[in-house]
């Protein structure tokens, strides 16, 4: 199921794995689950990160490493 | 000044913030995001001249840290440990628990519009270890791309599709226990 999500996975594997999913109950369950999951993370992964670095860190931050690449 | 260190000064103020916000965000460590962020611009110092515009300065920045991060985990992970999925199927491969038969009320469509969700999305990623969460960082900033990821950290595509597997189990888990009241 992981690599089905991204397209890794042979044709005669996406057979074999549409073939269980029919038969298993609980991986079927799991299959949905992983759909939110992965919708999510693609939301999380792709917005602007936080900032989490203070004003005052940053100008020391970049205050030293200036002074080092002179 | 020659051109290359008033460039790399200028780069510096400009940039300095979007790759420690976005290593800290890789890292979850401070002090490594700095140490990463002063390496990244250490190598586009060194690596300047061979620079030649084709992307963006902030795009080739970009990839550096992205470099210098999967350098960080194969040195730090160097001896990859095997990926325990036992904690959830037994011998024969079966599913051990039956709560993974319990559905999520998923039928609420504006579930990834709810900022509530993503806090607790959020906050249960961040629970994951390190180990893992690297590598699934950077599996979706690299849109995906196995291959490229494997090769960068070190990682067999096997134990990859592992960290995945074994991440998501853990992220239902906290779900289920955070959100959705299962557990």
């Amino acid at each position: 199921m992981e690599k089905r999500n991204t397209n890794s996975i042979t044709s005669l594997q996406k057979i074999r794995l549409n073939a269980h999913l029919m038969i298993c109950k609980w991986c079927r369950a799991y299959s949905r689950k992983i759909n939110v999951m992965e919708d999510a993370m693609k939301k999380i992964f792709t917005q602007d990160v936080p900032d989490r670095f203070n004003k005052t860190d940053l100008q020391l931050f970049k205050d030293k490493l200036k002074e080092k690449l002179k | 000044m020659d051109k290359r260190s008033e460039h790399i000064q200028q780069w510096i103020d400009t940039y300095s913030e979007t790759l420690l916000n976005s290593a800290l965000f890789l890292l979850s460590d401070k002090q490594d995001g700095e140490d990463i962020v002063q390496n990244v611009f250490i190598s586009a110092f060194e690596s300047y001249y061979s620079f030649e515009g084709r992307s963006s300065v902030k795009t080739w920045l970009m990839a550096i840290l992205k470099n210098k991060v999967a350098e960080f985990y194969r040195k730090k992970y160097r001896h990859t440990e095997n990926v325990p999925l036992d904690r959830y199927f037994d011998q024969e491969g079966s599913w051990k628990h039956a709560d993974i038969l319990q559905d999520w009320n998923e039928q609420d469509e504006n579930l990834l519009d709810n900022n509530d969700f993503n806090k607790v999305m959020a906050d249960c990623i961040d629970k994951l270890p390190l180990k893992w969460l690297i590598p699934i960082k950077l599996y979706y900033l690299e849109e995906k791309k196995a291959d490229k990821v494997c090769q960068e950290t070190g990682i067999t595509t096997t134990n990859l599709w592992k960290i995945l597997q074994r991440g998501r189990m853990q992220l239902r888990e906290c779900l289920e226990f955070n959100w959705f009241n299962i557990l």
